[in-house]
């Protein structure tokens, strides 16, 4: 059984290759996986990382859209419907489309949001919805949060189901040939998408390629195959009949089928079977693990399920259930797995169990349908169709590309400001081998003797008699000279004196509770006399009386001091500094939203670079360089 | 209050008159800056870096100072000797006869240096003052955080009170906010952060 870790909706990871990955790590066991950290996240193929999306021209439809597909091979024409089952075709990269399908007749689909509306995830946390589900008697969390998500789709609030209408498809091996499932039927083109005809008259939802070139239908009734290339479409009665089919998929030779009903499989497209393993409830997407037989997962409405035994059985992908999930895939460059819906895009490289998102600048994470060119995601949202590209690629950014200290160096200048620094550290080292070094003494001596003698008083001459000079060296360990005088020679006072003054120091006494202590055991001067003489290498550090023998114990609780700040002060530093680059992230999403919205943020900005240059003594804003983003 | 009022009449420009950040926060731009700030708060409270650097450095260049004694000794004697002479007769009375005179000058300069080469490595003066400078350090830091926090709320204020004026009680009451923050600002700084105000 897998152990499961990390990310959710929300959550931006910002890069912080330095921190340890054991502090952003959860040790996983299970096959394909691996500890989720910066570095896995820094190990994205560079079709991902560090991209950004782009929103192209509108298309024109006021609908949101639904589904989008490239076609495969040279071509590169994409399709892409909306919520009215207009298909549109562009031949140029997306840049000019054209109406390729008109309206599905009868629809009432509800209008495309602004890129500044409410987001689907704002629904999705809507804790009164969820309560209100939950308050249903006997249905569990996830069943719950199962029955909140469709009251949101009715209402129109987020996105529909996986069976959004106007799902284009590609044919995989002939690539003139597309198909649109919508809700009045199956539609097909031959000519590379410019006219389609109708080949089937009842709602379809999505289209597979099976064993021996077989097309595969999801439709509302259950499962259809062709053996034309989808030019006419049979429909066999089997265990999928009167069951609305989500999606389905093929891979190491077997079909699978998403349902209103849970997971089906087949061998051969004619013949299904549920997956028994799957609680119930609706499938919305199957994705086939290529890497591990019988690997497979299913997104709910509430959660991500893996299976390792062909869906048997089945655990929740994830430590929190992943929910909205739309659409899986395999991208097929880098192999990492792919989930979109309510939620925006995710990508793991572990198969399923750690999860990264790819937000940069999408302001509407409502996405339905994922697709993508040369490797090049290519989504389709309520708000129309974005691209991931490269920052350089997007006109008219406007991000501010900053550059500054890194998170290293900017820990690293604060620990090491005066007063902190390692030569303050390490200082009961130092004072243990201060022992060891000897006192210099030198001095000089110079004198003259002038005597005079005589023996009548009648004249003297003063006469040198001697005198010269001295110079010497002395080299001595500890005290090179020791004086102590007192005033009195009764040794018994003065050894009580001086025990009780020893016992003073070891107690922590200061020296003025040690005098008033000490105080009547003898009088006053020679007390003083006994107090100088020992407190002559005493000293007070930290409210703390240490004695000539305790500077070493001293200047190790210094150290400790000092270390324990400068630890503290790290962590400060680093989640200073990871939160002002994730705003910074931020700053072209939060551009889309109000002024004031806009000022607020810059303000957090600011706020944090003079932070930062509280701890680094001004460096991290001296650093801070804005280069213009490229056209 | 009559200035309170004015103040709020004479309020600068409208939200519509403002289409992007660096307009709004332009506003601001002669007031003094988060930097100027907390170079004045560290030169009020005296924990500017340069003083700790100046501890440490004279704690470290300390010892080399030795310890000097200088003495200078002069003595001067006089040493007299006499000679008693003992006659055979009553008028050869015992009468000191000088015999000798000495007389001695003697003066001695004697100097001393010591030093403790211990000190040079490490000494119980330089771990109080390392100490010290840990809590100056520690001092500085909460200071200067503390004013930063004010220094972004009084900003946060300002451009709410630009962009979102409000009816005249709530003007009234983030005017008196923003000078409650002032003072606390002035508090830290010891006016100096008010002395620019009217500066600029």
């Amino acid at each position: 059984m897998r152990q499961t870790a990390t990310a959710r909706s929300g959550e931006r990871r910002g890069a912080a290759p330095w921190l340890p990955a054991f502090v952003l790590s959860t040790l996983l066991i299970g096959p394909g996986v691996g500890p989720f950290s910066s570095e896995a996240l820094a190990a994205e193929p560079s079709v991902l990382q560090g991209r950004v999306w782009q929103h192209l021209a509108a298309l024109p439809t006021p609908y949101p859209l639904t589904g989008v597909s490239v076609q495969p091979g040279d071509g590169g024409a994409w399709l892409v419907g909306d919520a009215s089952g207009s298909v549109f075709l562009s031949i140029d990269g997306g840049q000019n489309w054209e109406g390729v399908l008109d309206p599905v007749a009868g629809l009432s689909p509800s209008g495309r949001r602004s890129l500044e509306g409410e987001t689907a995830q704002d629904t999705m946390d809507d804790e009164e919805m969820l309560a209100e589900a939950e308050a249903v008697e006997g249905l569990n969390p996830e069943s719950a949060a199962s029955m909140a998500m469709r009251t949101a789709r009715e209402q129109g609030l987020i996105a529909a189901s996986a069976r959004d209408p106007g799902r284009p498809w590609w044919h995989p091996a002939e690539p003139d040939i597309a198909l649109v499932a919508r809700p009045d039927g199956i539609w097909r083109s031959r000519d590379g998408g410019t006219v389609f005809q109708q080949v089937w008259p009842t709602g379809a939802t999505g289209f597979a390629l099976g064993p021996q070139g077989v097309l595969i239908a999801g439709t509302d009734d259950g499962v259809l195959y062709s053996t034309d290339a989808g030019a006419t479409w049979i429909d066999v009665v089997d265990e999928t009949d009167e069951i609305p089919v989500n999606a389905v998929v093929e891979a190491h030779g077997r079909l699978y089928a998403a349902t209103e009903m849970g997971l089906y499989s087949s061998a051969d497209g004619v013949r299904w079977g549920a997956v028994a393993g799957l609680p119930w409830g609706a499938v919305n997407a199957v994705a086939v693990d290529p890497l591990w037989k019988g690997g497979l997962w299913a997104a709910t409405d509430s959660a991500l399920m893996r299976s390792d035994d062909g869906g048997s059985n089945f655990y929740s992908a994830g430590r929190q259930p992943m929910r909205g999930l739309v659409g899986l895939a395999l991208h097929p460059d880098s192999g990492l797995l792919l989930a979109w819906g309510a939620d925006g895009v995710w990508a793991s490289g572990d198969g399923g169990v750690s999860w990264a998102p790819h937000a940069r600048l999408l302001t509407e994470p409502d996405v339905r349908g994922l697709g993508w060119i040369q490797g090049e995601l290519i989504i389709a949202t309520a708000s129309g169709l974005w691209r991931y590209v490269a920052p350089g690629e997007v006109e008219d950014l406007k991000l501010k590309n900053e550059q500054y200290l890194p998170l290293r160096d900017a820990v690293a200048v604060s620990v090491r400001r005066p007063g902190l620094d390692t030569a303050s550290v390490a200082l009961s080292t130092r004072q243990a081998a201060a022992r060891f070094v000897p006192n210099l003494e030198m001095g000089v001596h110079w004198s003259d003797q002038i005597a005079r003698q005589s023996y009548l008083i009648d004249g003297y001459t003063l006469e040198p008699q001697g005198g010269g000079w001295q110079v010497w060296t002395r080299l001595c360990w500890g005290s090179c000279s020791t004086t102590a005088s007192y005033s009195t020679t009764d040794a018994d006072t003065i050894d009580a004196v001086e025990s009780a003054i020893a016992d003073a120091v070891d107690e922590g006494k200061t020296v003025g509770e040690v005098v008033d202590e000490v105080g009547d055991l003898a009088d006053m001067s020679l007390t003083e006399e006994l107090l100088d003489a020992t407190t002559e290498d005493m000293f007070v550090t930290g409210g703390t009386v240490y004695s000539a023998d305790d500077v070493v114990s001293a200047a190790a609780n210094v150290s400790q001091q000092i270390l324990r700040y400068r630890t503290r002060l790290g962590g400060d530093v680093a989640a200073a500094w990871i939160s002002r680059q994730r705003l910074a992230e931020d700053r072209a999403i939060v551009g889309t939203r109000s002024l004031q919205a806009q000022v607020e943020h810059e303000l957090k900005i600011a706020e944090l670079d003079a932070r930062l240059d509280i701890w680094t003594n001004g460096a991290f804003t001296r650093s801070l360089t804005t280069i213009e983003a490229k056209p | 209050m009559i200035l309170l009022l004015l103040t709020l009449l004479t309020a600068p420009g409208r939200a519509a008159d403002y289409t992007n950040v660096e307009q709004v926060l332009a506003t601001f731009s002669a007031e003094p800056t988060i930097a100027a700030v907390h170079a004045m708060t560290m030169e009020y409270s005296k924990t500017d870096n340069r003083y700790v650097e100046a501890w440490l450095r004279a704690a470290k260049n300390a010892a080399w100072l030795p310890e000097l004694v200088a003495q200078y000794g002069y003595s001067d004697s006089l040493d007299n000797g006499f000679t008693y002479q003992t006659g055979t007769y009553e008028w050869d009375a015992d009468e000191p006869l000088a015999d000798d005179i000495g007389v001695g000058i003697d003066q001695d300069v004697d100097v001393r240096v010591k030093w403790q080469l211990s000190k040079l490595v490490m000494s119980s003066d330089r771990i109080r003052v390392i100490s010290e400078t840990q809590d100056i350090v520690k001092l500085r830091d909460k200071v200067l955080e503390q004013v930063t926090r004010v220094y972004f709320e009084r900003r946060r204020l300002q451009v709410e009170m630009l962009l979102n004026s409000g009816d005249l009680k709530a003007q009234l009451k983030n005017e008196l906010r923003l000078q409650e923050l002032t003072a606390q600002i002035d508090a830290i700084t010891g006016g100096r952060f008010s002395e620019a105000l009217v500066k600029k």
